[in-house]
């Protein structure tokens, strides 16, 4: 995440999860994160860069467990709505998206980017490995 | 989960032994909509007010100003009725990619947000809680910004 994502220490802004159609041919819009299919992912994310060198997230990632994003998909009010992939990109085994249709209102679309909100953990850089384990373990 | 109206027909709320009314909150505020009173920093509504100049949509900058104003002028009701307003935080705002205006209120157990669109249709609301306050997942179209705002106010109001 980039500094203007964070509204206050450790208040996530929903703009956190920007759903863009980019290259999709579907009716799904897309927000791109990395599966952490193992304790190497949080360092993996850490390390990534944009083309122009710059840290791809300079402030910090935010941790959603999977539990949480079932909960949303089986929410009867979004049904339909929201969803997830895995889908590798070059140089990245853990990448991914989660899914929100593209005709969604946007109200609805806040309603579950709050809800992923409210379910992530901000690990912030700079947070050591040791903490960082141990605030883990609290959100889960 | 706890089910939420978004339409309702009363015309006033009484909570906490307050009660406001859609007719209190528009008589002083239609045509006043681009002069807003100063207050001091406890105003929540004075940082969100901020990027109004960044506003290109004149449509868009109109009902930020509108809402803002309404949301100015309940809080200040319940001033009047010296509700200890000190918990309340700032509301965000921020001017998106399309020219599109979320607001965003946080709270510790929810959070309050509306989404300004250049077609008024299209701008909306919502609220959304955490367990404490039993999931809410509400959400509408902010056809009546008055009602909508007195609502959420009051729910903040209620829950804070």
């Amino acid at each position: 995440m980039n500094p203007s994502l964070l509204l206050e220490d450790d208040i996530l802004s929903l703009g956190a999860f920007d759903f863009r159609k980019g290259d999709r041919k579907d009716d799904w819009t897309e927000a791109s994160i990395n599966w952490m299919d193992d304790t190497y992912a949080i360092d993996f994310t850490f390390k990534q860069t944009k083309r122009s060198g710059e840290l791809k997230y300079g402030v910090g990632i935010a941790i959603i467990p999977r539990s949480e994003l079932d909960r949303i998909k089986k929410n009867y009010k979004f049904i339909g709505y929201f969803d997830y992939e895995r889908a590798k990109i070059e140089g990245n085994d853990y990448h991914g998206n989660l899914l929100l249709k593209d005709k969604i209102s946007k109200y609805k679309r806040d309603v579950i980017r709050n809800l992923l909100v409210f379910a992530a953990k901000i690990v912030k850089r700079g947070d050591n490995s040791k903490s960082r384990q141990q605030s883990l373990k609290r959100k889960s | 989960m706890t089910n939420f109206l978004q339409e309702t027909d009363s015309q006033s709320w009484s909570e906490r032994g307050l009660s406001f009314s859609s007719s209190d909150a528009t008589s002083d505020i239609e045509g006043q909509s681009d002069t807003f009173r100063l207050r001091g920093e406890s105003n929540p509504v004075k940082q969100a007010r901020k990027i109004i100049p960044q506003i290109e949509n004149a449509d868009v900058a109109k009902q930020v100003k509108r809402l803002l104003s309404f949301i100015d002028k309940i809080v200040n009701i319940a001033e009047q009725k010296e509700v200890d307003l000190s918990h309340i935080p700032s509301l965000h705002a921020h001017v998106e990619e399309d020219g599109s205006v979320l607001l965003e209120w946080v709270f510790p157990d929810f959070r309050i947000g509306f989404n300004i669109e250049s077609d008024p249709d299209y701008s909306g609301w919502h609220l959304v809680s955490n367990k404490k306050l039993g999931d809410i997942t509400a959400s509408g179209q902010l056809a009546n910004i008055a009602e909508i705002t007195i609502l959420l106010v009051d729910f903040i109001l209620s829950n804070i």
